[in-house]
């Protein structure tokens, strides 16, 4: 009992320097993740980091559990086993507060088609309470880096192409100020001028104390832009590099890949 | 290959799925199929059975001029269809690189069209047809004839929708990206129908009290028909000409005419349209555009639920134009039954003069429910939206109220305009007013909350088994209840009106009340226990 309430004191005043600003250095920690659908376990006890400061690669093929993970670290699906902390906060526990520390952009672009881009960010900046003056400065720097402009903003969102879809949504994983950006194949539908501006955007990013958590299937991004990468097998994380210990194993990316499962090029 | 491609069109349509859907769906479209074949030969038959016993023209006019009116319904109807299939980009774009000639698809098009109207006509025309022979007693090259009369007609009928299908995708197209226009658009049909409405059940229940007062009044409407049936092509030709009225040879040669020169014409536009008219298109003007300000994340939602329910074309008709129209479709029909009711069953009314209230409040509180339950899908309606239901930093239960909120003011201040209509016109009182007012209140909350309820479960990662069926038997149920309560009521005589009033509400408090309660308990889980794959 005593045991319990000194871990509920030392959660609240975790919360409170979060909520305050003050972050630890920790920003994602997914410990023994075990995820199953039916009787077929998909996660098997996926662990892993991700620090300030770093953007974290995230690679498999299809079907190893990479999206099952995403989807427990937003709180999109239960899991049976394990825990996922967001900046030390339990997303169990606290649903709604880690709700405001990460942006999250799906891997297929998903908005109310009905509203205007305008609409759309104005929803989702006032949904996390942002004060206009944030708001204006976010929304102007966002505009001028995805380079859409005003007459594309105001369009409603139905008519745009997909690419300016997942511009769009990548805008509304980054209006509230986030301190984890959780991407989800990000760079489908972009062209090369928004792709080559987003991987600088990731880096200047986690340069400024936030962290990435990135899949793709692309393996030229993950290598251009991570620090570390996991690739996932069979719901576990078969290997783990770290490109600042190891910097010649960026270039080997491809071969590790397929090595990982089996396969050499 | 004409033959996959109009088997693709019949799938793209919503004629897909699984065996055990399409085996389901087979089974409702047959019955309906039935049902509305049975309910036109059954009313047909009624009706030209009373104009029959008074009218000195021949009931051949009437069903002439039902044919015609079938042809052009079925016409629009099909116009829907044309606009889906021809202008579908993504069809476009998947069959551009295989090997498939333009006109192979335009071909395949058309058949999937014409076999529609062909559907549409067995139903619609064949039905009536049947009527007539029936009362006629015609020989079976009669009804031969009248099973062949849909793939007759649905040449110029094609043709019809060949033409007009260019126009109607640029009028939806401009409707589209004005909801405004939308609005006023749905709002003017839906007064025709009120009017369309009225008409219709004054005659039919003149005609089912035998009221030939009523039915006389028909008589210059009856004298017009009989002036202009001969005129109204191609269905008066193609009747004359198979039932020997007339000219057969001046018939043949029009309907073969019609038939060659409007299906010509027919297959020659749409296959214009489909190679060339592709990409026109309404190019919505954006207005002067302003920069967003931040909102509270409760004006911030309210926001979106009003762009999600009023934007919508999905609720134009179903609801927005409703609401709109619920004051003056109430007046339409309490004023017409009151007439009937004190002319046809003065007896009752006179001596049960709750009768009247009673059925006014089953009639206020069954439309108030209906059209609220057209919006009751909240969750449902966020589309690809509901991801953000689950990522944004507001609790589930803030959210689910702000949601069922606006549906519920919008769905209250029409039954509220609507009673004071009704007040203001003497068509019910001030007690049934409070009562009505009251008792819309309770029932509208709770369906609100229930509405959500069951479109939670529907969309639950773990499906529950009850949760769809509470709001469509509180919808239909309470009002039916409060009803029956009065009546009873009313039939023990004595009894005071302001307590009978005060009891129906306590009913409705007690039906609703576990209704709301179960709501605030179980919707801290529903927005987190909802599938936002299920899109």
């Amino acid at each position: 009992m005593a045991e319990e309430r000194k871990e509920g004191l030392m959660a609240d005043e975790l919360l409170e320097q979060v909520v305050s600003g003050n972050l630890p250095s920790t920003a994602v920690k997914i410990e023994g993740l075990k995820k199953s659908y039916g009787n077929r376990l998909v996660l098997k006890g996926i662990s892993l980091e991700v620090n300030r400061g770093e953007v974290f690669g995230f690679l498999g093929r299809n079907g190893v559990g990479k999206s099952t993970t995403i989807d427990c670290l937003v709180g999109l699906k239960e899991y049976q086993e394990g825990s996922i902390e967001i900046y030390g906060l339990d997303i169990k526990k606290y649903p709604l507060e880690v709700k405001s520390l990460y942006g999250y952009s799906p891997s297929e672009p998903l908005t109310y088609e009905l509203m205007s881009g305008y609409e759309f960010l104005q929803f989702v900046a006032s949904s996390f309470d942002m004060d206009q003056v944030s708001f204006d400065s976010n929304l102007t720097f966002l505009e001028s880096r995805f380079g859409l402009s005003e007459e594309d903003l105001g369009r409603r969102i139905e008519e745009y192409s997909h690419g300016m879809k997942q511009k769009v949504c990548l805008m509304a994983s980054l209006i509230h100020n986030p301190s984890l950006w959780i991407l989800d194949e990000p760079t489908v539908g972009l062209d090369v001028m928004v792709y080559e501006t987003l991987t600088k955007m990731m880096r200047e990013y986690a340069n400024n104390g936030n962290a990435i958590f990135l899949t793709s299937h692309n393996i030229d991004l993950i290598q251009d832009v991570c620090d570390r990468v996991a690739i996932v097998n069979d719901g576990v994380i078969a290997t783990l590099i770290d490109f600042k210990k190891e910097p010649l194993k960026r270039k080997d990316l491809k071969r590790i890949f397929f090595r990982a499962y089996g396969y050499e090029l | 290959m004409i033959l996959t491609l109009v088997f693709k069109e019949w799938k793209l349509r919503g004629q897909g799925g699984s065996l055990s859907s399409r085996v389901l769906r087979g089974i409702l479209s047959v019955l309906s199929f039935c049902l509305v074949f049975a309910g036109i030969l059954y009313l047909y038959m009624q009706i030209e059975g009373k104009i029959a016993e008074f009218s000195k023209y021949p009931t051949s006019d009437f069903l002439i001029f039902y044919l015609f009116l079938a042809f052009v319904a079925s016409s629009l109807l099909c116009l829907e269809k044309a606009r889906a299939s021809l202008f579908d980009k993504k069809d476009k774009s998947l069959l551009s690189p295989l090997p498939v000639s333009p006109d192979q698809i335009v071909m395949a098009k058309c058949v999937y069209l014409y076999m529609s109207l062909v559907i549409y006509g067995l139903a619609l025309f064949t039905s009536a047809l049947f009527g007539y022979g029936l009362l006629h007693s015609f020989t079976i090259h009669y009804y031969i004839f009248s099973f062949l009369f849909p793939f007759f007609i649905a040449i110029p009928s094609l043709a019809l929708v060949g033409l007009l299908v260019l126009p109607y995708k640029l009028a939806y197209d401009f409707l589209k990206a004005h909801p405004f226009y939308q609005i006023i658009i749905a709002s003017v049909f839906v007064i025709l129908l009120c009017f369309v409405y009225q008409f219709v059940l004054d005659f039919f229940l003149s005609a089912l009290l035998e009221s030939r007062t009523d039915l006389t009044a028909l008589e210059p409407l009856l004298s017009s028909l009989h002036s202009s049936a001969p005129f109204l092509y191609p269905c008066s030709s193609l009747f004359y000409l198979f039932t020997g009225e007339g000219d057969p040879v001046f018939h043949l040669f029009l309907v073969l005419g019609i038939m060659i020169f409007m299906g010509g014409i027919g297959y020659m536009v749409l296959a214009s349209l489909y190679k060339k008219a592709q990409d026109v298109t309404y190019e919505a003007k954006v207005g002067k555009i302003k920069k967003p300000k931040a909102l509270t994340p409760t004006r911030a939602l309210l926001k979106k639920e009003s762009i999600i329910l009023f934007r919508s074309s999905n609720y134009l008709f179903s609801f927005t134009s409703l609401l709109i129209m619920q004051p003056f479709l109430s007046f339409v029909v309490l004023s017409s039954l009151t007439q009937i009711l004190y002319v046809q069953v003065k007896a009752y009314v006179t001596y049960f003069p709750g009768l009247t209230d009673g059925i006014s409040l089953l009639i206020i509180l069954l439309f108030s429910s209906i059209i609220a339950g057209a919006a009751s899908d909240g969750y449902t309606r966020e589309g690809k939206g509901r991801l953000y239901l689950r990522q944004i930093p507001v609790p589930p239960l803030k959210q689910s109220l702000i949601k069922a909120s606006l549906p519920f003011a919008a769905s209250f201040l029409s039954l509220l305009l609507s009673l004071i209509v009704l007040v203001s016109f003497s068509l019910i009182d001030a007690s049934l007013f409070f009562a009505a007012l009251f008792i819309g209140l309770i029932l509208l909350s709770a369906l609100a909350v229930l509405g959500l309820d069951a479109d939670a479960a529907r969309l639950a990662i773990v499906k529950r088994k009850i949760g769809g069926y509470a709001s469509v038997l509180i919808s239909l149920g309470l009002p039916l209840l409060l009803a029956a309560l009065h009546f009873v009521l009313v039939f023990l005589t004595g009894f005071p009106t302001s307590l009978m009033y005060v009891l129906e509400i306590i009913l409705a408090c007690l039906v609703a009340l576990p209704a709301l309660l179960s709501f605030f308990l179980k919707n801290r889980r529903m927005i987190p226990e909802m599938r936002v794959d299920v899109l």
